[in-house]
């Protein structure tokens, strides 16, 4: 699904550059929920994006549902996007003069999705079509920004520390709820995060540290939302 | 700092508003009172175009000079706002640690300074035509009424000096009335009260990209006016300066003209660029979704050519109005005055420029929008 190797990415000019990522290689199989996880600056949310397609390599390939993503042009690399991926970030970005119906909406019309309101149904936010994001707390604004994702119908979704401006109980549901429209749908689940406890419901954890793998495991018993500690 | 000269930089489009109203202002001012100073000695047969000249004056001022003014304090107000906006949760941590609503209004002073550059090279620059201009409209008077140029302190004084203070002023009571909302409110950066709309039933048929089209204009109905307002200037001020030389000299002509074009260029460069810098986030948004550079584009900036070409129509109906007006009132009493009806041809060649200027522009903005970066909106 997913192949990684010897990506290095720099940020900074010639005299301060500064290597992020420094010969990544990493794997990922078709429906695998898989948990990156690594310290603040360690390169873990870039590569995300790089997988996502939100940013391209320095050096070395990355292949994601069967396309060379690191050789494709902007224009490429806005196509992969539309077609194959969705992204959840940390802070919700919903457009904050739409409904939620219209937020999510906004990946519904990418993939014709007529049944979206299903996926808003699925993250318990029903109620709250008609609702602007101002009116909704900080756990209903995630589920929106997770039913958006979703509602184009990704094959694979990207999270970067989607329950870091959450609370426990708020991240908890969260995770929950995505963690079983995982199974429902069977999309491939990639999340960044530096919480150990959320790396406990990956099928695969990959430890990330200053730009380098330093470990790879597999979990054969991945813990569900409510049974890992936070 | 609160507001900073920076700041007042980013108010370019006021500056370049007061000084194209100070220009044509001063120079019709100037030589308005340097003729009546010379009203005792026009002979009796010369009374009726001396009469028109004054009229001419008047009417010009009137119209450049208020319509300018009008323009500059809806913008100002629009780019006070706007800025309060942007930088709230400063103003609002800023509230929270103590400082009171007038004493960081008074900051907004600043913006009085863009008024005050604008002006005074406006005051400037119409010293230098003036001698050409006088030398013009002395030849128009055939010899019966000869102004000569004079400096007169008050109109620099009316015309620089006090717009600049009012306009400070301006400034900081409309910040005043800005930051009046509470400090939390403000640090979580919404100072326009919230209006909760009433829930309306889906509208199936409309694609979500039509719903976002129609919000962003909906939300930014000020710069949908000033779009429509530099389709207006670009309209009235080309086709008015180039169909009048049969009733003013060439200077006038190509002054208005000139007026008209960089009024458009700037109303519709800053309203654009407003909009774009506005949707920043969205844009980002739709971008890491996988919506193409051209939905992006046409969403945010597509419904704005309504405004456009309707300020373009209302402009060629209002120089119509304003010619025949001329024609027909102030040179009614004489005999040599060629007919004046409007110039198709003329509509045709100002649209056809408009079009192409129009959708250069958009494109240019759909290619600032290609080019923004996703990584780095998302991390201000």
């Amino acid at each position: 699904m997913i192949e990684v190797s010897k990506v290095k990415k720099s940020f900074g000019g010639a005299n301060n550059r500064q290597y992020v990522l420094k010969g990544v290689d990493l794997s990922v199989n078709k429906g695998q929920s898989v948990v990156i996880l690594g310290a603040s600056g360690s390169g873990k949310s870039t590569l995300l994006n790089i997988m996502g397609g939100l940013e391209k390599t320095d050096e070395g390939r990355v292949v994601c549902c069967g396309e060379v993503v690191s050789d494709m042009s902007d224009k490429q690399l806005t196509a992969f996007r539309r077609k194959f991926v969705g992204f959840v970030f940390q802070q919700y970005y919903l457009l904050p003069d739409m409904t939620v119906d219209k937020n999510v909406r906004m990946g519904a019309d990418l993939a014709r999705n007529e049944n979206y309101r299903d996926i808003i149904e699925a993250v318990g936010l029903a109620d709250k079509l008609h609702k602007y994001p101002r009116q909704l707390s900080g756990g209903e604004q995630q589920r929106v920004a997770v039913a958006r994702a979703l509602a184009k119908k990704p094959e694979i979704l990207f999270m970067d520390e989607p329950t870091g401006a959450l609370d426990e109980e708020t991240g908890r549901q969260l995770l929950d709820y995505v963690l079983k429209l995982g199974k429902q749908s069977g999309f491939t689940l990639v999340t960044v995060t530096h919480n150990e406890n959320i790396a406990e419901t990956a099928e695969k954890v990959i430890k990330i540290n200053s730009g380098l793998i330093v470990e790879e495991k597999l979990n054969s018993c991945p813990k569900g939302a409510y049974e890992i500690g936070w | 700092m609160v507001v900073s000269f920076k700041d007042g930089v980013k108010f370019f489009g006021i500056a370049v508003i007061s000084f194209c109203a100070v220009l044509v202002c001063n120079m019709f001012l100037n030589y308005d009172i340097d003729l009546r100073a010379v009203g005792a000695t026009v002979p009796a047969e010369g009374a009726e175009l001396y009469e028109a000249l004054l009229l001419n004056n008047v009417v010009v001022c009137a119209v450049a000079g208020g319509c300018l003014l009008l323009t500059s304090v809806v913008m100002l107000v629009f780019y006070i706002g706007t800025h309060i906006e942007k930088n709230s949760p400063k103003f609002g941590i800023l509230k929270a640690l103590g400082y009171g609503e007038w004493s960081i209004a008074a900051r907004c002073w600043v913006f009085g300074f863009c008024v005050l550059v604008g002006a005074a090279a406006g005051y400037a620059v119409s010293w230098t035509v003036m001698p050409t201009f006088y030398r013009l409209q002395n030849e128009g008077g055939a010899g019966i009424c000869e102004a000569a140029l004079r400096f007169h302190p008050a109109l620099l004084f009316a015309l620089v000096i006090l717009p600049s203070a009012l306009f400070s002023a301006v400034s900081i009571v409309i910040a005043y009335v800005k930051l009046k909302a509470p400090a939390l409110v403000l640090i979580r950066g919404n100072t326009s009260k919230e209006k909760i709309k009433k829930n309306k039933p889906a509208r199936g048929s409309k694609s979500f990209l039509t719903e976002f089209a129609f919000g962003v204009i909906n939300q930014n109905k000020t710069l949908a006016f000033f779009v429509a307002f530099g389709g207006f200037c670009f309209s009235s001020m080309t086709q008015m300066g180039l169909s009048m030389r049969d009733y003013a000299s060439n200077l006038m002509g190509g002054m208005i003209l000139t007026i008209g074009l960089v009024l458009a260029a700037v109303s519709l460069w800053l309203s654009m660029t407003a909009v774009v810098g506005g949707n920043a986030k969205n844009i980002a948004m739709l971008k890491v979704s996988g919506y193409t550079l051209k939905e992006c584009g046409l969403s945010v900036l597509g419904l704005y050519h309504i405004p456009a070409y309707i300020g373009f129509a209302v402009g060629a109906a209002y120089q119509y109005g304003l010619l025949s007006v001329m024609v027909n009132i102030v040179f009614a009493k004489f005999d040599d005055v060629p007919v004046y009806s409007f110039d198709w041809a003329l509509f045709a060649v100002c649209f056809a420029l408009f079009t192409v200027a129009y959708e250069a522009l958009t494109a240019a903005y759909v290619f600032v929008v290609g080019r923004t970066s996703v990584k780095k909106v998302m991390s201000e």
